[in-house]
């Protein structure tokens, strides 16, 4: 016993350390490192302010996240805030306006987008770059850390007049971009993800400022507009709801097992599927009938970035 | 160029390696840890004490279980926090059960309840709007229980130590305000959208000067004086106001010294304060002893059961950080102390990138209060501050404060974003 003892008192502080310091390292190293969600861009200065927290303040005084240096912005005008289901704007109970397209938020409001933010009497265009909503069909996914095999493409692809109208391509010139990698391809968490390069230099916009009336000049409207790059969504066009596109297969259907759950009657419970390939995202009917831009869909069609899925009343927009 | 490529990838390589903690290898470090240091109890005065060793075993076990159950079933990812609790928690049994047999039956029962009551707190700060509703009731609620708790033990007459901090219920007895510690973290923190508004920071100040106006009247200064540490660091990470603060604490220290110039005998409290070898057979004694044994364990300690503190009264409570220096060393004692001090520079880590402001100040306050707690009880009993008679968190004996250690952890998980990997997306 003396010797287990005598022992022990080296040991135990040994193993104090080691355990401190394995703490400590895993402590400190293992967080996810800080990116920026989103912007607001003021529309008469062009001045963008990045949104890097889930919670940003946003008004005149310096203990703000963003500073608005405006007389009708309030000391604390409002808040940004990320949440698992999307983005929120609150008003802070002050007497400044704060609108959303032009719609007074009374406590708070869901904002997507592209919203116009109207704090007092300046304008600001809210920006996401990364949306929090969760993504469906990572739960379809068994093992998510594995890379799954991209399909084949569709045999039969969508008719002439279709392809004229969408052609991926020439949407992605209008962009400024020119797509590299055609296919979707898998990073390590198991999420499709388009990468574009740029073929010319993309300029922002120039807005004039004329005591707060803000117009877009002219030539800046030649200007290709400048967009971040997404993952593939579907975009519900009346509830307003955003689904991000991941895994292989995305249900669309009334049952509660749908990634994407459409609860107006006539819908069947597994109504469409929409179904990654080698080159990119395609629909395909299950039972119910779903249109694709005003056609039948018979067989699987790949989807382009604006296609309009129609399911009974409900319409979808697919984007890139 | 060339060099900081080879560093980056260096640094991406540790960053992969050490991006979830390896929880099996530091778990089984503690479990060889403990084997040794219950080793000792379980064969106290050279015969083996069956309850004990079986005390230890279930403890063990109880560790590895969670642990692979949380993993597994509830595909949680990292359990640093988890694992400084049980091992923390480890030492403060085995320093329990040497001095008083039997003392590691209720201490682990305690242990069990404080983990369930993580988990239960982790699981409900969950959704922040289901948090932010219930905050207003919490308050009202906590309020009525603590003045409530105070009126009961005044008119039952239960005075210890000269404080009416303690609510004895039959065999059960305990400390209403380590209950309320949790509250006070709980309502004052808040989302930023709430915070900004006035009404929620004159609600969040009448609470906590009720909070703090009660434990005066309990005359739990000690527990007070954290309660009012805590209050600061909330407001600040509320307002970020450096003039505020000072402005509050000026006010305070003022109002502390008419305190010991009006009532003379609450001075009277602090008369051996700097002054304990005066005394050293009188008030003294307990904190001169601690001084004289503390050196005598030296850097790796004399061993779990040959001390002689732990014949002072208190030794595994207040005087724990005591028997920690003597019995198991230095070294053990100083990593216990860089422990809860790194706890404190996790909780800003986490804070910045947590998902809610709420997080934030949550999980900054819940780890300044374990710190502040530990300096009181380190510096009360070297006579560096005034004894005030707070625990050393997990390693102190006793229930409520136990239950209430693991609960504060749950607040500085929370901002940790790997907490609740399916809600979060974390790369």
């Amino acid at each position: 016993m003396n010797i287990i003892w005598a022992l022990s008192r080296y040991i135990l502080p040994v193993i104090t350390i080691v355990i401190l310091i394995k703490c400590i390292m895993t402590l400190m190293l293992g967080h996810p490192k800080e990116k920026i969600y989103g912007y607001i861009i003021d529309m008469s200065s062009g001045n963008r302010y990045p949104l890097n927290m889930w919670e940003t303040s946003v008004g005149r005084s310096k203990t703000c996240d963003v500073v608005l240096p405006y007389d009708t912005v309030a000391r604390s005008h409002a808040v940004i805030t990320r949440r698992i289901d999307g983005w929120y704007i609150h008003d802070l109970l002050t007497k400044a306006v704060l609108k959303v397209n032009g719609e007074t938020v009374e406590e708070k409001s869901l904002i997507k987008d592209g919203d116009i933010i109207t704090l007092g009497k300046n304008r600001f265009r809210f920006e996401v770059i990364d949306d929090p909503v969760q993504q469906v069909g990572k739960k379809r996914g068994k093992n998510k850390n594995t890379v799954a095999p991209a399909r084949k493409a569709p045999t039969q692809t969508r008719s002439t007049a279709q392809k004229s109208d969408y052609n991926h391509d020439e949407q992605l010139r209008k962009r400024g971009t020119s797509a590299t990698a055609k296919s979707a391809h898998y990073d390590e968490n198991n999420k499709p993800n388009l990468k574009f390069e740029k073929t010319r230099p993309v300029t922002p916009p120039v807005y004039s400022n004329h005591s707060n009336s803000f117009t877009v000049e002219t030539a800046s409207r030649q200007q290709p507009k400048r967009r971040s790059r997404k993952q593939p969504r579907i975009v519900n066009r009346d509830t307003g709801e955003v689904f991000i596109l991941c895994g292989n297969e995305v249900s669309i259907g009334s049952a509660k097992k749908c990634d994407i759950r459409l609860n107006t009657s006539g819908v069947e419970k597994l109504h469409s599927l929409l179904v990654l390939y080698e080159d990119g995202w395609a629909i395909d009917k299950a039972k119910g009938k779903a249109y694709l831009n005003g056609h039948e869909i018979k067989s699987p069609q790949l989807l382009f970035d604006g296609d309009i899925i129609a399911i009974n009343d409900e319409r979808l927009y697919f984007q890139v | 160029m060339k060099k900081n490529t080879k560093a980056s990838l260096r640094r991406d390589r540790i960053r992969k390696k050490y991006k979830y903690v390896d929880s099996s290898f530091i778990l089984f470090l503690i479990t060889i840890f403990q084997i040794i240091s219950f080793i000792p109890v379980a064969f106290a005065d050279g015969r083996f004490h069956t309850e004990s060793a079986t005390m230890a075993f279930i403890y063990v076990v109880f560790e590895w279980v969670y642990i692979i159950f949380m993993q597994t079933v509830v595909k949680k990812v990292n359990f640093e926090l988890e694992l400084i609790a049980f091992f923390l928690s480890g030492i403060g049994l085995s320093i329990a059960e040497s001095v008083e047999a039997g003392a590691m039956k209720m201490q682990l029962i305690t242990i069990v309840l404080g983990v369930i009551a993580y988990d239960v707190l982790l699981w409900f700060i969950k959704d922040v709007k289901r948090v932010m509703f219930l905050r207003t009731p919490l308050a009202v609620f906590t309020l009525i229980f603590f003045v409530g708790s105070f009126a009961f033990i005044y008119l039952t007459g239960n005075e210890i130590n000269g404080a009416y901090n303690w609510i004895s219920l039959g065999p059960i007895s305990f400390q209403p305000s380590e209950l309320v510690k949790i509250a006070f973290v709980f309502v004052g923190a808040a989302t930023l959208d709430k915070m900004l508004t006035s009404k929620n920071i004159y609600m969040y100040i009448a609470f906590a000067m009720g909070c703090i106006g009660v434990l005066f009247l309990m005359k739990d200064f000690g527990t007070a004086l954290i309660f009012f540490f805590t209050f600061i660091v909330i407001a600040f990470m509320r307002s970020g106001d450096i003039r505020s603060i000072a402005f509050i604490c000026v006010a305070a220290v003022i109002g502390a010294f008419l305190i010991l110039y009006f009532r003379p005998h609450v001075a009277a409290r602090f008369a051996t304060y700097r002054h304990i070898w005066e005394y050293a057979y009188e008030e003294g004694y307990q904190q001169t002893r601690l001084l004289i044994y503390a050196v005598s364990g030296g850097l790796q300690g004399l061993g779990i059961g040959n001390g002689r503190l732990r014949n002072v009264y208190a030794s595994t409570t207040d005087l724990v950080f005591g028997m920690l220096c003597e019995e198991l060393g230095l070294i053990v004692a100083f990593a216990v102390v860089i422990t809860f001090a790194i706890l404190v520079i996790y909780a800003v880590k986490c804070a910045k990138s947590a998902p809610s402001t709420f997080y934030s100040i949550s999980a900054a306050a819940a780890a300044s209060l374990i710190l502040f707690q530990t300096c009181l009880n380190i510096f009360g009993v070297t006579d560096i501050l005034p004894l005030t008679g707070v625990t050393l968190p997990f390693i102190s004996e006793g229930g409520s404060s136990m239950v209430c250690c693991w609960a504060l952890f749950a607040f500085i998980k929370a901002a940790d974003i790997r907490a609740y990997p399916n809600l979060y997306k974390t790369t």
